[in-house]
């Protein structure tokens, strides 16, 4: 039944290789396959437009400042000697500041979500993640924008309050520090979230049984078994957040009227107002360095490259 | 153990403190009160006079044509980068791929200054072309780190089965590799056409004189006094987002 | 067999990072053959297939399919396909899919494909399940799946990476039996990996043996079993016991064991044919003799041994005595029990032609 109708694949029949009756003690090599050409457009762009900008970067940060524009090739390091200036040094410490309050919070609140979201049954695991889902797929300045809503002098909440007489006169909440830390730790959240709840959901709850069995309590049981398996979801949740919160220059902005100013909006302003490229390199140089350290201390403490739950 | 009810009441009410601004956001794009602070009835005249914005059009328009460009380019880059990585397993992979990610793992400022600065030391002309560099290189790693991780993923066998049963490398990436790592490739499409229809930051960097993204507008219009405009626009967003992901969800649970 | 070979590996030799894992090895395989490749996992006898369907490349050595040099050939240009130990279907494609692949790609018209899947679903016994997911398959659903897959190219050579690995015993008899019976229908030379010398036994019409990259002995199931060339051979597929004397190594099968003191009455109740058998030689025993009484081998050995252990395994009983020189040696009896204890010492013995002389390879 399988006979044979003419079809069967040529079998190298005529492709017998020259030195094949003496080839027996030669290495065999195969012709070496191309896949590598579907790398290039990856290490084109990357070399190109991301390792090159990051080196440009370094090297502007030594150089002079120009009159209008651009900057002037004399090497100097005084860019990073007007870092040291209390005025920037200060920005620094407020970034790292509030940065570090709004990853605390967040773990706080994110880690809890997190957990009890993994402990969910299927169908409401999936119907949590599209809740979540909605909110982190709207644009962040539409979120702000409604909470600006609520939060504007003489906005919902005010009114809300007043009208219940639990205060009497505006609470002017706008425009102030804790206003920024709550924008920041809203934007970010989801974040903390996500990395948490991808490493408790993978996480074998049957150990946590097995540790309730052999005579843990539950605060027992949550530090040395939930607590430690969770870790690199918490890490890295730590990492998603504290690293964009140094940035996002327009929750300050918005939520903090001019008064409050981060790394970010120093260099923003170094770019916009004070044309001051070198200045602005230098600034995102050490910014750089801090958030590289970071990341490196992710990679020691939790041995793993991948984020996780970024996604 | 006794089942608590706590967990079910944090859930619920955290997550609707997330939808607070999204809900108000909404509900006041139908306020007819000129300020936003004040309840003036029900009225569409923000919807009317949003689909009068020219200026608001144009720079929708601009946002979809950077989203679309960014995306598929570096859907390309980022598949084609994926499988080359892990077929050649060349020891400067790694260090490639790291370089590839720090778009997305420094602060979005840094990549921005960066861009002015090359940008302006290349020669560019800032505008939709810069506006699609600097958003193809943070739109790359999450199609990166999606496909590899379904690669990484994938039964070896499988493409090799392909081979034993006559396929040539072609075929077994568009009969077999391109079909597994597809559902990988669509997430990574639809989360980094988020960021880059989100983006503020990068954009306001390299976006010139001439040519404003969506979000770039809203934030300039934020900056000088909520325009109640705005809130139809977000209203409007919103509902597209919802949409999209529930087609999401549906393609998934077909795929599952 | 040298008139009519098929397939011939010439001295292949492949090593990887972890170390050299192919010797350089020849086998020669007739048209038809069903050959085994036995031995343990790490034997390198994945690799021997890999090479022969071209997914990995030997340093050293030829790869000759009817008289065509075929070692630098790709594997979608060789006609030989392979079973993949878990399957390796596509899990993206149906059943029918999954089986016409080879055919598609070889531009064979639809209608072609779809007459030629149903044919090959009726030989693997799948009728009718051509539009099935692969995920709702049964797992030995997939692998009748798989040979289809693997036999719709009308291969000149079909190599079969431990397939029935994963099923479970009664299932794996069951397609044992099929796969034999395949075999013979469509003439097509099998060549078959197995860590499991009874399905080795039971299916192949020859063995290779192989350990540590080079092939041990290569023979017929009854050249391989009863007259094992090498120690590790005949501990492997005969289980037997290594036996060192006069500088010699002897592989006793654990059966062909007598016990002569004190187990005789056991015996002739158990009545396993080969203990009936010696104890009927040995001399001046009644078929209905007393416990006590002493029995002696005619023509063999016998030696003083301690018992250490009894235990039962595979339906049958093992003892397991110590020499006095210090080597072990299992006797297997059926039955579940016997009177001798632990520490209890006892006579036993072999006749001469069940120890077979062996080179030693140190096991």
């Amino acid at each position: 039944m399988m006979g044979s109708d003419g079809r069967n694949r040529n079998t190298a029949g005529g492709s017998l290789s020259a030195g094949s009756g003496s080839g027996r003690a030669k290495k065999n090599k195969r012709k070496r396959s191309s896949v590598w050409i579907l790398m290039m457009p990856l290490y084109a762009f990357t070399i190109v437009f991301v390792l090159f900008p990051l080196l440009y970067m370094g090297f502007l940060s030594f150089m002079s400042r120009a009159e209008v524009w651009g900057f002037v090739n004399e090497f100097t390091l005084g860019n990073y000697k007007r870092i040291l200036e209390p005025l920037y040094l200060n920005t620094f410490k407020d970034s790292l500041k509030l940065a570090f309050i709004s990853t605390i919070v967040n773990i706080f609140i994110g880690y809890p979500y997190g957990y009890f979201m993994a402990r969910l049954d299927e169908k409401w695991k999936r119907i949590m993640m599209l809740l979540l889902m909605i909110p982190f797929w709207t644009s962040g300045l539409i979120r702000l924008n409604g909470w600006i809503i609520v939060f504007r002098s003489n906005g919902i909440l005010d009114k809300l309050l007043m009208g219940l007489h639990l205060t009497d006169a505006p609470l002017k909440l706008l425009y102030t520090y804790p206003m920024v830390v709550f924008g920041m730790i809203y934007a970010l959240m989801p974040f903390m979230i996500l990395a948490v709840y991808s490493s408790a959901e993978k996480m074998d709850w049957t150990l946590v049984e097995a540790s309730r069995d052999l005579g843990a309590g539950a605060a027992e049981t949550f530090f040395r078994v939930t607590l430690p398996l969770t870790m690199p979801g918490l890490l890295s949740g730590v990492i998603l957040t504290f690293i964009p919160s140094m940035g996002l220059f327009f929750v300050a902005d918005l939520l903090g009227g001019n008064k409050i100013v981060l790394i970010g909006n120093i260099i923003q302003q170094q770019l916009t107002k004070g044309r001051n490229l070198p200045f602005a390199a230098a600034l995102s140089v050490v910014l750089m360095v801090l958030t590289s350290l970071l990341i490196a201390l992710y990679r020691r403490i939790a041995g793993t490259r991948q984020l996780e739950g970024l996604i | 153990m006794r089942k608590s009810r706590f967990p079910a009441i944090y859930l619920a009410v955290i997550t609707a403190l997330t939808f607070v601004p999204i809900v108000v956001t909404i509900i006041y794009s139908f306020n007819a009160s000129k300020i936003t602070s004040v309840w003036g009835g029900f009225s569409l005249s923000w919807y009317k006079e949003l689909f009068r914005d020219r200026d608001l059009f144009r720079a929708l328009k601009n946002s979809l044509i950077l989203g679309f460009a960014a995306c598929l380019i570096s859907a390309v880059i980022g598949t084609l980068g994926a499988v080359g990585v892990k077929r050649t397993g060349w020891k400067i992979n790694d260090f490639i791929s790291y370089i590839s990610r720090l778009p997305i793992m420094i602060p979005e400022i840094i990549l921005g200054m960066v861009y002015l600065a090359v940008f302006s030391f290349m020669g560019f002309k800032f505008g939709m072309l810069t506006l699609i560099i600097a958003h193809t290189s943070f739109c790359i790693p999450y199609i990166f780190m999606m496909v590899s991780d379904r690669l990484i993923g994938m039964d070896p066998q499988i493409e090799e089965a392909a081979r034993d049963l006559g396929a040539n490398a072609r075929q077994v990436f568009f009969d077999i590799t391109l079909p597994s790592i597809t559902p990988a490739i669509l997430s990574g499409l639809l989360l980094s056409f988020a960021m880059s229809f989100d983006d503020v930051v990068i954009s306001v960097f390299v976006t010139g004189s001439t040519v404003n993204t969506l979000p770039i507008k809203i934030y300039t219009r934020m900056k000088t006094g909520v325009t109640p405009e705005i809130n139809a626009l977000a209203a409007i967003m919103i509902a597209v987002t919802m949409i999209i992901l529930f087609l999401n969800r549906l393609y998934q649970r077909k795929h599952d | 067999m040298a008139d009519n070979i098929h397939l011939s590996l010439k001295g292949i030799r492949k090593s990887f990072k972890s170390g050299e894992v192919l010797k350089g090895i020849d086998l020669d395989i007739a048209q038809g053959e069903f050959i085994t490749l036995l031995g343990a996992s790490g034997c390198g006898k994945t690799t021997t297939i890999r090479i022969i369907a071209g997914l990995d490349m030997p340093d050293e050595g030829r790869v000759i399919l009817d008289g065509a040099d075929i070692t630098d050939l790709p594997p979608e240009k060789r006609n030989v396909n392979t079973i993949f130990q878990n399957y390796a279907l596509f899990p993206h494609m149906n059943v029918a899919d999954n089986i016409s692949y080879g055919l598609k790609i070889r531009k064979v018209s639809k209608a072609e494909r779809r007459a030629k899947a149903e044919e090959m679903l009726r030989l693997v016994r799948l009728e009718g399940r051509g539009d099935r997911k692969v995920s709702e398959l049964s797992g030995g659903q997939k692998q009748r799946v798989a040979i289809a897959r693997a036999l719709i190219n009308e291969p000149k050579v079909l190599l079969l990476d431990e397939p029935l690995g994963a099923l479970d015993l009664k299932l794996r008899r069951q397609m044992q039996l099929e796969l034999k019976r395949m075999q013979k229908q469509l003439g097509i030379t099998f060549i078959y990996i197995t860590h499991d010398q009874e399905e080795a036994i039971n299916m192949s019409d020859r063995i290779a043996v192989m350990h540590k990259g080079l092939f041990e002995q290569i023979g017929t199931p009854d050249e391989i079993y009863y007259r094992p060339k090498t120690s590790y051979v005949a501990n492997f597929v005969g289980n037997a016991n290594i036996i060192r004397e006069n500088g010699k190594t002897y592989a006793v099968r654990s059966e062909n064991v007598v016990i002569l003191e004190k187990e005789a009455a056991v015996h002739f109740e158990g009545a396993g044919p080969g203990i009936t058998e010696s104890a009927q030689e040995a001399e001046s025993v009644p078929e209905t003799a007393v416990p006590a009484q002493k029995l002696t081998i005619k023509d063999g050995s016998e030696y003083d041994a301690k018992v250490l252990e009894k235990s039962f395994a595979g339906g049958q009983l093992r003892i397991e005595f110590e020499l006095k020189d210090g080597q072990h040696v299992v006797a297997s009896r059926s039955g579940l029990n016997s009177v001798l204890t632990a520490g209890q010492m006892t006579r036993i013995g072999w006749r001469a032609e069940h120890a077979v002389e062996v080179i030693d390879d140190g096991i």
